[in-house]
This record gives structure tokens, C-alpha cells and sequence, in this order.
């Protein structure tokens, strides 16, 4: 078993079949040996880690995610298992946090599936609507705006 | 929402995210804000999604040292990034503009190719736009490569040799093969192919959906001479006719095939059986380079090369109608596809 430790001093016990999905847990495990110390995790809060802890028990029999190819080419967004696209149906707030999670921790295939939520997301609105979805600020300037119009504009004709 | 969420997040996670999208759905996001715009102009945003939409890299880059603004104001802005002397977003805008080329004349012969798929010269291309491949066909190489319409790249996967297809399936080992002679005249379909040889046999290649392929020679009663133009398959569900003539032994789900040869004979095979269903005689012994149906399997027609069309009724076997005096180049032209003279 490992313990991990949040970033709000709680602590969880898992098999460390489940922590080796993470990159970040399977190195430092190599590194410095196993021991009754628990890993402290000071990016993750205990909501999170629990999250993450979750997918890595359901995906702990998974076969290992394929080497990052240069060449590899990405997943479609549109291929979600049911389990994970459950599992991911949280508010935006939890998914980032999930997204920046993974990203620490090194969790390829968790990383792979709050991206292609995000992506989902996007998908199929207009600018304005994902400014809305987002709450992002339109920071162009009047100048850049009408360069944009104009560059459409191009990309239409052809 | 009292937070800006996604702004938090490092742009290292925002360009993976971005780069899922499909260009269309790029503009519009390069239209967000502009970090987004920074980022989905940068090519290497493209490239991935080049990758995925065309499954792979290129086998070559049709776009070498191009960039892609127009001109004037609006280059800052749509090249902005690495500078790179060629752009994957102008490679990837040409390559879907071949497409919408290329669907808009559907695939129909005139498209050049541009790509290379080393196998020998090129007679005929298929084009499954659906299932994206392209089938190179080649009478002097008397193979057919199967390849990503846009990138160029062959299909291989190891040891499939089922990419490549040699014409001929008298294949004891991959790379060995028994001679057959010259490929002496081609005719293709999005489904099959249909190679006529020197030696008067046929052999037919079937193509599945996914561009793969299957070869078998029908060579029982083979022509005495070069097969110089063949048809078909012409199977029984065409409008004109729901069954086969009752004067040959032809299963109910076959589909046939004809061949003109040097012998001033058409053939017409079962495909599926590979026998020989009937041999319709020409006059004179002259020779025949083009052979089509005609109002589904009713009638046969066949051009010779001094000129003269025959019409056989297919159920009687004989001519009904015989016209000369086309010149040679007319006598092609009279010839139409399959099924639809």
C-alpha cells in the first residue's frame, strides 16, 4: 500500500498498483524506495485527490498508455468511455482542478479525458458563447477585431 | 462563475486542448481572445490537427515554402508564431481544398494526382471520398496501392499485403509471382477491377469498402489472344433486370463479367464461380476493344478496332445489330460505362 497526503493534510491508502498510474508517484517510488511515510501531494486538495484516486482504482487493470509518439496521432475527442464520461460530468471547477491534477501527477490517460471534455466543450459554439461558457474576457482591440473580420472574410472564399 | 477558470490553466494544457478541435472549430476559437488566437495560430496547433484529420503526416509536403496569408494587413496576424519558411496551416488548407476539388469533380479521372505512390505509371485512380482511400491502378506495374487520398502515404501496416495488390493471385509467396504476360486492358469501379492480359485470362480484384484488396483470375475457356476491354461486374440488382437469363447456369446472387479480346470474341464470366457463362462471336474474327452492357443485362455491346460496334441480345447469344464505319476514336467514345449505354 501507499499513502498519499493532500494538500489539506488528509491522508489516503491506496494499492500501489493504483498510485503507479501516476508518473509523478511511480518515480518517486523508484527513486526512494517504498516507505510508511506518506507522499505529500501539495498541488492536490483531499476533494481532488479523492477524484483522482478513483479513476486510477477503476483503471488500475488498464494495459499502460502507448509511448508519446511525435507521430502518435491524438485520440478523437468523441470516443469517451461511458465509466470515464460519468466519472467526468463534474462542474467546471472540479474539472480544472482534475485537469491540473493529472497534469502534476502525470496521469496521461485522466489528462487525455478532462482535455477532451474541455474540447467537447467548445466544440460547435460560436466565440461568443464560449467567452460566455468560460467567463473569458474579449481582450482584442478594435483594430485587431476588424482584422479578424477581414481575415474570415479570406478563409470563407476559399 | 466569480472565476476565470480556464485562464489558470497552463497554456501547455490549453494548447492540447485547443489542438483536439477540428479547424473549423479552431477559427472560431481563434476568435475568443488573444491568448486562444496566439495559440491556435501557431503551427504546430496545425500539425496535430492535420494529424488528425488526416490521420498521419504527409508523404510529402505539397506546400513547401508557403505561407499562408493572402497578402497586406492580415498576414501579421494569421502567420504569426515560429516564422517557419512552410506553414502546416497552409498545407493543411490546401489539402482540404483538394478535397472539395476533388469531391466537386468526383473523382471521376481527371483528377491529377499529387502524390507519389511509386507504382509505375498510373492508368486508373479510385476514390472512396466515405472511407478515404485511394486505389493507384497500374497496367504496367499490374498492381493496385491503396493510399490516404491526401497524405499520399500507403496503408502499411506489417506484413499487409493486402495494401498492395498484385493483379495476379497466382502469388506462391509474397514478392513471387508466376508471369501472366502484359496487362493488356483495365476497367475499374469503385468496387472491383478488372485486368485484362495478353494471354486472353481475366482477373478480377475485388475492393471492400476500406479499400482492401482481393484478387481472383478467371481463366476457364480464356481467349485465344490479348483481352483488349472488358466490363462490369454487372450484378442482377440493376433496374432493368431481376433475373438472369434462364439459358445459362447462373446462380441467383452471381454477378458477371465480359471481356472483348484480340479474338473477336466477347466473354462473359461468372464472377463468383470464375466459369465461363457464354462466348458471344464477333464477325470476321476482328478484333474488340471495348465491351459494355447495355439496359441491364439485355443487350452487349462491343466496339472493334476497324470501327464497327455489335449489339449480341445476351439471353440468344447473337448480334442484332451491327453498325460500321466509326472511326476508331468515335468507337471508344460510343462505348459507355457499364450499364449505362
Amino acid at each position: 500500500m501507499v499513502k498519499l497526503q493532500s494538500s489539506d493534510n488528509e491522508e489516503f491508502e491506496v494499492g500501489k498498483n493504483v498510485a503507479v498510474q501516476s508518473v509523478l508517484i511511480k518515480n518517486l517510488l523508484e527513486d526512494l524506495g517504498e516507505s510508511e511515510e506518506a507522499i505529500p501531494l501539495p498541488n492536490v486538495t483531499g476533494k481532488v485527490l479523492k477524484k483522482v484516486i478513483e479513476y486510477c482504482e477503476h483503471h488500475k487493470d488498464d494495459p499502460p498508455p502507448l509511448r508519446d509518439d511525435y507521430d502518435d496521432v491524438p485520440k478523437r475527442s468523441d470516443d469517451i468511455e461511458p465509466w470515464d464520461e460519468k466519472f467526468i460530468k463534474v462542474d467546471q471547477e472540479l474539472l480544472f482542478e482534475i485537469l491540473l491534477a493529472s497534469n502534476y501527477m502525470d496521469i496521461k490517460p485522466l489528462l487525455d479525458l478532462g482535455c477532451k471534455t474541455v474540447a467537447n466543450m467548445i466544440r460547435g459554439k460560436t466565440p461568443d458563447e464560449i467567452r460566455k461558457a468560460f467567463n473569458i474576457v474579449d481582450d482584442f482591440t478594435p483594430e485587431e477585431k476588424e482584422q479578424i473580420r477581414k481575415e474570415n472574410e479570406w478563409a470563407e472564399d476559399r | 462563475m466569480s472565476e476565470h477558470l480556464i485562464d489558470n490553466l497552463p497554456e501547455e494544457l490549453l494548447i492540447h486542448i485547443l489542438s483536439l478541435l477540428e479547424p473549423s472549430e479552431l477559427r472560431q476559437a481563434g476568435r475568443v481572445c488573444r491568448t486562444w488566437r496566439r495559440i491556435v495560430t501557431d503551427d504546430s496547433c496545425w500539425r496535430r490537427a492535420f494529424a488528425r484529420t488526416f490521420t498521419q503526416r504527409p508523404f510529402e509536403r505539397l506546400m513547401p515554402n508557403r505561407m499562408p496569408a493572402k497578402a497586406g494587413s492580415s498576414q501579421s496576424l494569421v502567420t504569426s508564431g515560429r516564422g517557419s519558411a512552410s506553414s502546416w496551416q497552409f498545407e493543411y488548407l490546401h489539402r482540404q481544398r483538394l478535397i472539395r476539388q476533388w469531391q466537386s469533380i468526383g473523382g471521376n479521372g481527371q483528377t491529377r494526382l499529387e502524390y507519389n505512390v511509386r507504382a509505375s505509371s498510373v492508368d486508373k485512380v479510385i476514390v472512396s471520398e466515405k472511407y478515404g482511400w485511394a486505389l493507384a491502378v497500374s497496367m504496367a506495374g499490374k498492381v493496385a496501392i491503396r493510399s490516404m487520398p491526401m497524405t499520399g502515404k500507403v496503408f502499411a501496416r506489417d506484413n499487409d499485403i493486402q495494401d498492395i495488390v498484385f493483379a495476379l493471385p497466382h502469388v506462391s509467396e509474397p514478392g513471387h509471382w508466376i508471369d501472366q504476360g502484359r496487362a493488356s486492358s483495365l476497367s475499374t469501379r469503385i468496387d472491383r477491377i478488372v485486368w485484362g492480359f495478353d494471354d486472353g485470362v481475366v482477373t478480377v480484384t475485388h475492393i471492400n469498402k476500406f479499400g482492401r484488396l482481393q484478387s481472383r483470375t478467371i481463366s476457364r475457356g480464356s481467349h485465344v489472344g490479348p483481352v483488349l476491354g472488358s466490363a462490369g461486374p454487372l450484378d442482377q440488382l440493376t433496374q432493368h433486370q431481376h433475373e438472369w437469363p434462364a439459358a445459362y447456369d447462373i446462380a441467383g446472387d452471381d454477378r458477371v463479367v465480359a471481356s472483348a479480346g484480340a479474338d473477336g470474341d466477347v466473354r462473359v464470366w461468372s464472377e463468383d464461380t470464375g466459369d465461363l457463362v457464354c462466348v458471344l462471336r464477333g464477325v470476321f474474327g476482328t478484333p474488340l476493344v471495348k465491351v459494355s452492357w447495355a439496359e441491364g443485362l439485355h443487350y452487349v455491346v462491343a466496339a472493334s478496332s476497324s470501327g464497327a460496334v455489335f449489339v449480341w441480345d445476351f439471353e440468344e447469344a447473337k448480334i442484332v445489330t451491327m453498325e460500321t464505319g466509326y472511326d476508331y476514336s468515335e468507337s471508344v467514345d460510343t462505348s459507355a460505362p457499364p450499364g449505362d449505354v
